[in-house]
């Protein structure tokens, strides 16, 4: 296997992307290079390196820019469960309420600052048990129930009832009560520190939904209603077609370090499933729909498609880890571990139809825009670099000898089960690996099935390799999950107590610095002890109508409407 | 004329085997003769396909992924550069397998819980036939699922549950027929003269209620491989780099804008051996039923 030649401009843009060239080296080298300020110039680029996109330009004229129109964006599917944020778990369920809830903060994804939105301001005590919020005046829900340190606490005190994301986004045991001390001053006290606290408090999970809508809905609300106070008003949601939003024409509280905070332009905005992939890359193309979040494989189905370009976003959450289990001959070998990531060619990966160029390789557990300044320089000491003949030496030298294709061990062959979901495969992000280790006398007998059949498959540890990630902005909470001794998804035989010393402290540091102080060095020993993979760094992409203006992503790496317009 | 005249005196001039006028019969129905050229031409690319096949059909080459038809690569290529042409004729190995296997489940034990039903009769009849029920109560592919739910996706699991679907099919058929043939003087003789169940029962009623379930296995395979398929397609049978053509087809949809190789082929292949199958099993039902025949 060969690399693919790659143009300078690629290569720089790759550099920039995975944050090993600053955003001050690449604008220098773009007045030299027109091709690179043009490529700079499209949409996506321009917010690499955690910065998901270009934020700022569209909202200052945002009342200039046309008003009116609907605008359809289409994703396999929106709303899995509820958009009742106080009990649902799936992220794309979030990424749509925002549109109609506020937030207390706001996190700004072109450089992680978190900002004042619902909550103008507020106060950490030193030991960061207790937060006191000040909140905005003037603000009224769609209902017409006015925003206050009451509507606040009503909705923590609805989420502490159930099981949902925004539970654990609260603290999950760690949240001990919210206090209203008067109508724009509320008080949060934890039992211990909750350092992400106001970072979460910008997710739409967290949003600020009417206190007497939430009471009335009962169990339809978050089905047959959704009141908040955002720039949208929910209109209707239908199970596995669509969402149904309209502009809510009254709006004005917009985040003001977004750049606008008036009404929306969009008269009208629709979330609609569309779930065949190649369907709604297509949808985008013959007009259907104005914006499609798309897989790699269908990236040539809409490039070079008259008025519609492809947006990449960095995809917020960990990288996507081919994890292997250490507990599990033969995977318990490091050798074999350290061999499998010799054999594994990153960069022709990134060049196969199931990647279409898009993403970076990985380096660390988090990608590069989940880390500050997106600095991972630190880490790539413990790098293991694609090393065909590396690979092969190591396994000869650790007597796995080959036989035929396959190589063996004490009459173990070198067989590895990767339990997986189909859609991975037909993601075609599965196979290519056992191409590469073919290579070196190995081969994966592939295990594919539903999502319950690869969680509990992988629950039993019944696996050799899998491929994993998750999304969210919250690296703490993702190393924690994969990597702590203990945890449900950490339990395929990694057992460093220095690491479970990292990452407990780094969930208990009172501020962010204090948990990244931990948090890189804990990822140093995941890379030594050879856990897995670390495959790449995924980028979303979305296939979008050049009619779009005003587009802008969320921290996580979704689209977020407000302040987005449709021209002719 | 005298030709002819001859050739109808020799027709009736001495017994001839039931299989010998269904090999006339079907000598003589072109359809059938297509259809067993496409099976046979599929059989013999299944046996040759190690020396046939110009690639291994597992290797994998990244430069060359999703290539068109050429001369090197007759069929193109799949998405991580494997030669399709390789793929589909040892895909033939597999589909082949999926219909012989599952028709034998379905056949094997169908025809015997049938025959047991027909030849006993009675509360054994009436319970065997109340499962068949409850099983035909089920669309063939739901139990299928039902099933795969239960044993887990894979290959092996689709053959068993696609046979096990198709168990009722052979059951009702082989009740009947046994049923006609228990109280045939040559069976009622049989037993005079101090024959065995068993021995009855191999010797007297299951070659007698065999050509009707020939026909129904024959169409069974064509359904068995279409049902796979079906459900290597939504990913609960074969998984890959299995090049099992079903699989092919779900791999290759989401290309299919970009490089409609990769899901014609495979997709025509299951076409052309099912409807070879078909043509086979229809002449050999037209054949085997003396009502039917020329």
């Amino acid at each position: 296997m060969t690399h693919r030649p790659r143009k300078p401009v690629d290569v720089l843009l790759a550099g920039y992307r995975s944050g090993l060239i600053s955003r001050r080296r690449i604008m220098a080298l773009a007045a030299t290079m027109p091709a690179l300020a043009a490529a700079l110039a499209r949409p996506g680029l321009a917010g690499a390196a955690g910065a998901p996109h270009a934020l700022a330009p569209a909202f200052a004229r945002a009342q200039d820019v046309p008003q009116g129109g609907e605008m359809q964006a289409a994703n396999d599917v929106w709303v899995a469960d509820t958009l009742n944020q106080h009990r649902s778990n799936f992220t794309p369920s979030r990424m749509v309420a925002r549109h109609v809830l506020d937030c207390l903060t706001w996190v700004n994804p072109a450089d992680g600052s978190i900002n004042p939105w619902l909550a103008e301001s507020w106060e950490i005590s030193p030991d960061g048990l207790e937060y006191t919020f000040t909140l905005k005046e003037g603000v009224t829900f769609h209902d017409g129930t006015p925003f206050n340190a009451e509507a606040v606490k009503a909705n923590f005190d609805n989420t502490m009832e159930g099981d949902s994301f925004a539970y654990q986004a609260l603290g999950g045991t760690a949240f001990s009560a919210a206090e209203v001390v008067d109508d724009t001053t509320l008080t949060v006290t934890f039992n211990e520190p909750h350092a992400t606290f106001l970072l979460y408090l910008s997710d739409g999970g967290t949003g600020i939904d009417s206190p007497e809508a939430l009471a009335a809905g009962g169990d339809d609300y978050g089905v047959g209603s959704l009141v908040g106070s955002g720039p949208y008003k929910f209109v209707e949601w239908v199970k596995d077609s669509h969402v149904a939003l309209e502009k809510n024409p009254d709006y004005a509280s917009g985040p003001p370090a977004f750049g606008f905070s008036g009404p929306t332009p969009l008269d009208r905005l629709t979330f609609r499933e569309v779930p065949e992939n190649s369907v709604r890359a297509a949808a985008v193309v013959n007009g259907e729909v104005q914006m499609a979040r798309i897989i790699e494989p269908n990236v040539p189905d809409v490039q070079g498609a008259e008025g519609v370009e492809i947006i990449a976003t960095p995809k917020a959450g960990s990288s996507r880890m081919y994890l292997m289990n250490t507990a599990k001959a033969p995977t318990d070998d490091i050798n074999v571990r350290r061999a499998i990531n010799m054999a594994i060619d990153k960069e022709t990966m990134l060049q196969l139809p199931g990647w279409a160029g898009y993403g970076r390789p990985g380096l660390a557990p988090l990608p590069s825009n989940m880390v500050p300044n997106g600095d991972l320089s630190m880490l790539v000491e413990y790098d293991i670099p694609y090393d065909l003949e590396g690979a092969n030496a190591l396994l000869d030298e650790n007597g796995w000898i080959l036989n035929g294709d396959l190589r063996e061990k004490d009459g173990v062959q070198l067989v590895l089960d990767m339990v997986t979901t189909t859609n991975d495969v037909d993601a075609g992000q599965i196979e290519p690996i056992d191409g590469f280790l073919n290579e070196i006398g190995a081969r994966l007998n592939i295990r594919a099935g539903d999502f319950n059949f690869w969680i509990d498959t992988v629950q039993a540890t019944d696996f050799h390799m899998t491929l994993m990630s998750d999304s969210g902005y919250i690296g703490v909470g993702i190393i924690e999950e994969f990597f702590r001794e203990g945890e449900p998804f950490a339990n395929y035989g990694l057992a460093n107590p220095e690491l479970n010393e990292l990452i407990d402290a780094a969930v208990a540091a009172p501020t962010l610095e204090e948990q990244w102080e931990n948090l890189i060095p804990a990822m140093a020993i995941i890379m030594q002890e050879v856990v897995g993979v670390m495959g790449w760094e995924q980028d979303y992409l979305d296939a979008v109508s050049t009619r779009v203006g005003g587009l802008s992503y969320n921290e996580v790496g979704f689209p977020w409407l407000y302040g987005t317009y449709l021209s002719q | 004329m005298a030709g002819s005249a001859a050739g109808e005196i020799g027709r009736f001039s001495g017994p001839r085997s039931q299989w010998a006028i269904v090999w006339r019969q079907l000598r003589l129905n072109r359809a059938a003769m297509i259809g067993a050229a496409l099976v046979l031409f599929e059989i013999v690319l299944a046996l040759t396909a190690r020396w046939i096949t110009p690639y291994d059909p597992f290797d994998q080459n990244p430069l060359a992924a999703l290539q068109p038809p050429s001369r090197e690569h007759l069929f193109g290529t799949d998405d991580t550069g494997r030669d399709l042409f390789s793929r589909v004729i040892y895909g033939a190995q597999i589909s082949l397998r999926v219909g012989l296997i599952s028709v034998g489940i379905g056949g094997g034990i169908g025809i015997v819980l049938g025959i047991i039903a027909g030849y006993r009769g009675g509360v054994l009849d009436n319970a065997i036939m109340r499962v068949m029920d409850l099983l035909l109560a089920f669309p063939g592919i739901l139990l299928a699922l039902a099933i795969i739910a239960i044993l887990g996706p894979g290959l092996f699991n689709v053959m068993i549950a696609v046979g096990i679907s198709s168990i009722p099919y052979y059951t009702r058929v082989a009740r009947g027929s046994a049923l006609a043939l228990r109280d045939r003087e040559f069976v009622l003789g049989a037993r005079a003269i101090g024959c065995g169940d068993a021995h009855i029962t191999w010797r007297y009623i299951l070659p007698n209620v065999l050509p009707p379930l020939i026909v129904l296995a024959t169409l069974g395979i064509a359904s068995a491989i279409l049902t796979a398929a079906g459900l290597s397609f939504i990913g609960l049978g074969a998984v890959p780099p299995a090049p099992e053509w079903g699989a092919i087809l779900t791999l290759g949809r989401k290309y299919i804008n970009q490089a409609w190789w990769y899901t014609t082929f495979p997709g025509l292949a299951i076409a052309i051996t099912v409807l070879g199958i078909n043509m086979l099993g229809d002449a050999l039902r037209d054949a085997l039923d003396p009502r039917l025949r020329r």
